[in-house]
C-alpha cells in the first residue's frame, strides 16, 4: 500500500474530513464555484465512512467518476479503514485517466484549481486528485493573423494540452519530447519547452532551460512576458524570438532543431532560436513552387528594403541631390512642391504620423466601420490634403509605397522594426542627405551584426556566410536538393534526405 | 561651434557608459589613463578652435622626411 | 591570445580587399595621371605589383609568427625596450593614418557633395560609426564585412559598367611616351596609399590553415584589380590631364554614368561604395592601434579607450589637414616614402631578425636546451 510523503509539512491534510473542508472553504474565500458533494461509503466490514469530492464549476466534470462511485459494483472491496478504501477506488473503481494521491494542501489547491476533481475520505489524510478537466475554450479554427492561400488552416487555441496534441499529430515521432514547468507566481501558467530530441542543439536547449528558470514574475498572460525575459539582452528593435501562431509552421521549425516554447493560455507559441532571415519566410514558400517562391522572396527582401529607406531616401533628393531626377520628373515635382509650405523632412513627417494613427486606429475599429475607414482613410484624406496644400502628391505616392511593402512581411514584428528605423533614417536624410541615408544603413547594418539569438549570430547564414544555408533564405531550392539543415543552428544531425 | 557639440558628446559618451564600469571593479589605472587621453584631445581641439594657426603634426613630419623623400623620389627620375 | 571567435580566412580575405579599396579609389587616379600621363594605368599594375611584394614579406612574417601581433613580433625580435619604442612608432603610424583618412573622408564630402555642411560635423558623424563598431569587435566589424561586399560589388558593378561604353582608346595612347621612369615614380606613389601593414595586427585572430596565406595574397589582388579597373575607366573616360587635375576623379568618373538617358547624375549614390569602402578601412586602422596599445600597455580590456580615441581622431584630422592645397602637397611629395618606411623598410627588418634569431636557435639546439635544465 502506498502512502505519499507529503512535500510541504506544515499543510498536512488532516484526518477528518470536516476539518478538510473547512479549511478548502476558508482559504478559497468560500468561493461560490467551490462544490463539495458529500457522499458515505460502506466498507468492507459494514462501517459507514463519510466522504467528499470537491471540484471547481466550469473547470471540471465529475459526473462520470461519481457515477462509478455511486452506481459500482463494490462487491470485491477489500478495505478495512478509509485509507484502504481510497486505495480500492484508485486500483478498481475510478475509470479516469490520470489519478493521483497527494498529502498537503499545497498539492490539493494545484490539482483543484486546474479542474482536476478531490475525492477526500474521513479518517484518512491523504487524497485521491482525479483528472476530470472539461474547459469551455475556443475551438480550433484558422488564425487570422497569418494565413496562407494553400496550407492547413487550423491554428493553435488557448489550451496547451490541445495545442500540443496538435504538433504531436504533426511529428508522429518518439524523439518529439516536451518539458513543462509552471511559471507566474500569482498565474502558475503552464509553459511547454518542446523539441526534437535527436536533432535539437544541445546548447540553445540549455540556455532556453536556464533563462525560463530565471523568469521570477507575478503572472504570464502572454507568450510576450516570456519572450521579453529570454531574449538576448540587447536593445534593439529587431525581433530575436520567432512567434507563430500556426502548428505547421511551428512543426518545421522543430524539424530544422529549433525550440518550441508554448505558454497555456495564448495561440502564440515562441521558436529560437531565430535568424534574421526567418522573418521573410512564410510556410507558404512551401507550399508552392519552388521558383515562385524565390521571386517572392526576395520581392520581400526589397519591401522590407523600400520599408526602411524610401521615405528617406525622397528627402535626401528632393532636398540634397536634385541632380538625380531625371529632368521632366524634376519640373513635375517642382512645380508640386512649388504650392507646400513645408520643407519636404516636415512634410513626409506629417504624413507618416497621420498613417500611424490611421492604421493604429484601423486595428481597433469594429469590422463594419473599418473597411470603410480604411478607403476613407487613405484615398480621401490623401487626396483633400493634396488639394489642400499640404502635402505634394508625390509625398503620398512615397507614403503608400512605404506602408503597402510593410504589409508585404509576414512577419509582424519585423514591421515594427521597419517602422521604428525609418523614422530615423529620415532624420539622418534631412540633415545631411544620402550620406546621412547611407551611414544610417551602415550603422544598423553593424548593429545587426552585433545581434545574437541565443547563441547564433542572427545574420547568419549571411554572415558569417555559410554556402550550404544559402538554399534556404533568399532563394528556396526544390525539396529534391535540401539535403541538409542549416548549419548555423547547429543541429545534431546534419542530413534530412538522402540522394536517390 | 560643432566640435564643441562632439566635445561634449565625447565626454558624456565616456562618462555614460565607460566609466562606470571601471569605477565597480577599482580599476583606477584605466580611468587614468582614459581621463589623461580625453583631456590630450579635448585640449588639441581648444587649440584648434582657438589658435588662429593652429599647430599641424604633419607639418613637423614633412621637415623631418622631406630630406629623405626628396633623394627618394630624384632616384627614379 | 587565442579565443573561439576567429575570423575564417575568407573573411580575412574580405578585409582585405575594402582594406585595399579604402581610400584609394577615390583618390589615386589622380595621383597616377598626374605623374605617368597616360601610362597611369600601367603605374596602377606596377602599384600593384608593389604591393604584392609587400604582402609576401607579411606573409614571410606571418608563417612564423602566426599568433602574434605586429607589436608582439617588435617585442619578440628586439626584447622588451626596442620592441616598445618600435611597437609605439607603429601605433602612432596607424593612428594618424586613421585621422588622416577620416580626414579626407571629410574634405571629400565637404568639397563634392555636402558643401554647406561644417566639415567637424561630418566627420564626428562618421567616427561615432566607427566607434560603434570597434567596440562591437572584431566578429561584428567582420561579418558586416561579409554582408557590405556583395552590395560592394553590385554598387561597383554599376559604377563601371555604364561607363564602358564611353572609353575612347585614344586617351591611352601614346603608350610609355615619356619611358618608364614616370610609371616608377607613380607606381610608387600608387603603393604608399594602401598600407597593408595594419592587417598584421589582426594575424592571431585568423585561423590558422594557412593563416592568411592565399587569403591576404588573394584579397590584394582583388582589391588591386579594382582600382586598376578604375583608374583605367578615369583615364579612358576623362583623359589624363582632366583626370590628373581632380581632386577626387573616381567621384567625378561616377557623374560619366548615364543609363538609358534618364538615370543620370547619380554619383549620390555612388559615394556609398567609397563610405563603406573607407568606414572598414577606418575601422581595422583603429582597432589596430587600439589592440596595439593595449599590448603596450599590457592592458586587459581596451573597450573603454574606443571612444577617446576616436574623439582623438577628429581632433587630429582637423589639425593636420587645413585646406586641399597642403593635402595635395603633402600627400604627393611626402607620404609614399613616410608610409615606406613603415609599410617595406621596417618588416623587412623585422623579416631579418626574426629569421636570424630562427637561425640562432637552430643552430644552438644543445647550448638551448642545456640552459633549460639549468632553469
Amino acid at each position: 500500500m502506498y502512502i505519499p510523503t507529503p512535500t510541504n509539512n506544515d499543510h498536512l491534510l488532516h484526518e477528518y474530513l470536516e476539518l478538510n473542508l473547512k479549511q478548502l472553504h476558508e482559504e478559497l474565500g468560500y468561493s461560490p464555484d467551490l462544490i463539495s458533494r458529500q457522499f458515505q461509503a460502506a466498507l468492507a466490514n459494514g462501517r459507514i465512512v463519510q466522504g467528499a469530492t470537491v471540484y471547481m464549476d466550469g473547470l471540471s466534470s465529475s459526473s462520470m467518476m461519481l457515477q462509478f462511485l455511486f452506481a459500482g459494483n463494490h462487491e470485491n472491496d477489500p478495505s478495512t479503514t478509509s485509507a484502504e478504501l481510497l486505495d480500492y477506488y484508485q486500483e478498481r473503481v475510478i475509470p479516469e485517466g490520470s489519478v493521483h494521491k497527494l498529502a498537503s494542501f499545497d498539492e490539493l489547491y494545484d490539482m483543484l484549481l486546474t479542474g482536476n476533481s478531490i475525492l477526500l475520505l474521513d479518517g484518512c489524510n491523504y487524497a485521491l486528485a482525479v483528472g476530470t478537466k472539461e474547459l469551455k475554450a475556443r475551438s480550433v479554427e484558422e488564425p487570422n493573423v497569418q494565413s496562407v492561400v494553400r496550407g492547413p488552416r487550423e491554428g493553435f487555441t488557448e489550451v496547451l494540452g490541445w495545442n500540443t496534441a496538435m504538433i504531436r499529430r504533426k511529428i508522429n515521432s518518439r524523439h518529439l519530447w516536451f518539458e513543462t514547468l509552471k511559471l507566474g507566481s500569482v498565474t502558475q501558467t503552464k509553459v511547454a519547452i518542446i523539441y526534437i530530441d535527436n536533432l535539437v542543439s544541445e546548447s540553445v536547449l540549455e540556455l532556453v532551460r536556464e533563462r525560463l528558470r530565471k523568469i521570477n514574475i507575478d503572472g504570464i498572460l502572454e507568450s510576450n512576458y516570456i519572450e521579453e525575459q529570454i531574449q538576448d539582452k540587447i536593445y534593439t528593435p529587431f525581433p530575436t524570438i520567432f512567434n507563430s501562431e500556426r502548428p505547421d509552421v511551428v512543426a518545421a521549425g522543430l524539424l530544422e532543431g529549433r525550440v518550441a516554447i508554448m505558454v497555456d493560455g495564448t495561440p502564440f507559441a515562441l521558436l529560437v532560436p531565430a535568424l534574421f532571415t526567418q522573418f521573410f519566410q512564410s510556410s507558404e514558400d512551401y507550399y508552392e513552387r519552388a521558383d515562385f517562391s524565390t521571386l517572392i522572396r526576395l520581392l520581400r527582401f526589397f519591401s522590407f528594403i523600400l520599408a526602411t529607406i524610401t521615405p528617406s531616401f525622397y528627402i535626401a533628393i528632393t532636398t540634397f541631390h536634385q541632380e538625380m531626377l531625371p529632368t521632366t520628373l524634376l519640373y513635375n515635382l517642382a512645380a508640386q512642391r512649388e504650392g507646400v509650405p513645408f520643407p519636404a523632412f516636415v512634410e513626409a513627417l506629417i504624413m507618416e504620423i497621420t498613417f500611424e494613427i490611421l492604421r493604429e486606429a484601423s486595428v481597433r475599429m469594429p469590422k463594419t466601420i473599418g473597411q470603410s475607414i480604411s478607403i476613407v482613410g487613405t484615398l480621401v484624406v490623401g487626396q483633400a490634403a493634396v488639394e489642400a496644400g499640404l502635402v505634394s502628391a508625390a509625398m503620398v505616392i512615397v507614403v503608400s509605397i512605404t506602408a503597402i511593402s510593410n504589409f508585404v512581411l509576414p512577419a509582424f514584428n519585423l514591421g515594427i522594426a521597419a517602422r521604428i528605423i525609418r523614422f530615423l533614417l529620415m532624420i539622418l536624410a534631412a540633415s545631411f542627405g544620402l550620406y546621412g541615408v547611407f551611414i544610417g544603413v551602415i550603422a544598423i547594418i553593424f548593429h545587426l551584426c552585433s545581434l545574437t539569438s541565443f547563441g547564433v549570430s542572427y545574420m547568419a547564414p549571411l554572415a558569417p556566410f555559410n554556402l550550404s544555408d544559402q538554399k534556404d533564405t533568399l532563394f528556396r531550392v526544390p525539396f529534391t536538393s535540401m539535403m541538409t539543415r542549416p548549419k548555423s543552428l547547429n543541429p545534431k544531425r546534419l542530413v534530412r534526405q538522402k540522394k536517390p | 561651434m560643432w566640435l564643441w557639440v562632439g566635445i561634449i558628446g565625447a565626454w558624456g559618451w565616456v562618462c555614460a557608459v565607460d566609466v562606470p564600469p571601471l569605477l565597480r571593479e577599482h580599476k583606477i589605472k584605466e580611468l587614468m589613463l582614459v581621463s589623461l587621453i580625453m583631456i590630450v584631445m579635448t585640449a588639441g581641439s581648444m587649440t584648434y578652435i582657438y589658435m588662429s594657426r593652429p599647430p599641424n603634426p604633419l607639418v613637423w613630419l614633412g621637415k623631418w622626411i622631406s630630406p629623405y623623400a626628396r633623394a627618394l623620389y630624384s632616384l627614379m627620375s | 591570445m587565442v579565443n573561439k571567435d576567429m575570423l575564417s580566412v575568407r573573411t580575412f580575405s574580405i578585409l582585405v580587399i575594402f582594406f585595399t579599396i579604402g581610400t584609394s579609389i577615390l583618390i589615386t587616379p589622380a595621383g597616377l595621371a598626374l605623374e605617368a600621363n597616360q601610362d597611369g594605368w600601367l603605374a596602377a599594375l606596377l602599384g600593384v605589383g608593389l604591393n604584392g611584394l609587400m604582402v609576401l614579406i607579411y606573409i614571410l612574417l606571418g608563417k612564423r609568427h602566426n599568433d602574434k601581433t605586429l607589436v608582439e613580433m617588435c617585442h619578440a625580435a628586439f626584447g622588451k625596450w626596442a620592441g616598445n619604442v618600435l611597437g609605439i612608432c607603429f601605433v602612432l603610424f596607424f593612428y594618424l593614418l586613421a585621422a588622416l583618412m577620416v580626414g579626407d573622408l571629410g574634405y571629400f564630402l565637404t568639397t563634392q557633395n555636402l558643401p554647406e555642411t561644417p566639415i567637424e560635423v561630418l566627420q564626428i558623424l562618421f567616427v561615432i560609426i566607427i566607434v560603434f563598431a570597434v567596440r562591437a569587435g572584431l566578429v561584428v566589424y567582420s561579418r558586416a564585412a561579409q554582408i557590405f561586399f556583395p552590395i560592394l560589388i553590385c554598387f561597383f558593378g554599376l559604377l563601371i559598367l555604364p561607363i564602358l561604353p564611353k572609353i575612347n582608346i585614344n586617351n591611352f595612347e601614346p603608350m610609355l611616351e615619356y619611358g618608364f621612369m614616370p610609371i616608377v615614380k607613380a607606381g610608387f606613389s600608387f603603393s604608399g596609399l594602401q598600407e597593408m601593414v595594419v592587417l598584421l595586427m589582426l594575424y592571431p585572430y585568423v585561423k590558422k590553415p594557412a593563416s592568411s596565406n592565399g587569403g591576404f595574397m588573394g584579397g590584394v589582388l582583388v582589391g588591386g584589380i579594382v582600382l586598376i579597373v578604375t583608374s583605367m575607366g578615369c583615364i579612358g573616360v576623362m583623359g589624363a590631364s582632366v583626370t590628373s587635375n581632380q581632386l577626387f576623379p573616381a567621384y567625378v568618373l561616377a557623374k560619366n554614368i548615364s543609363i538609358g538617358h534618364f538615370l543620370e547624375r547619380i554619383e549620390g549614390l555612388m559615394i556609398f561604395i567609397w563610405i563603406m569602402s573607407i568606414v572598414m578601412k577606418i575601422v581595422i586602422t583603429l582597432d589596430a592601434s587600439v589592440i596595439g596599445l593595449g599590448q603596450l600597455l599590457k592592458l586587459k580590456d581596451t573597450k573603454p579607450f574606443i571612444i577617446p580615441l576616436g574623439f582623438g581622431i577628429v581632433v587630429l584630422a582637423l589639425l593636420c589637414y587645413p585646406n586641399t592645397i597642403f593635402i595635395q602637397d603633402f600627400l604627393s611629395k611626402n607620404w609614399a616614402p613616410f608610409a615606406s618606411i613603415f609599410t617595406l623598410f621596417l618588416p623587412m627588418l623585422l623579416l631579418v631578425v626574426l629569421l636570424l634569431q630562427k637561425k640562432k636557435v637552430d643552430e644552438n639546439p644543445i647550448s638551448a636546451s642545456t640552459e633549460k635544465q639549468k632553469v
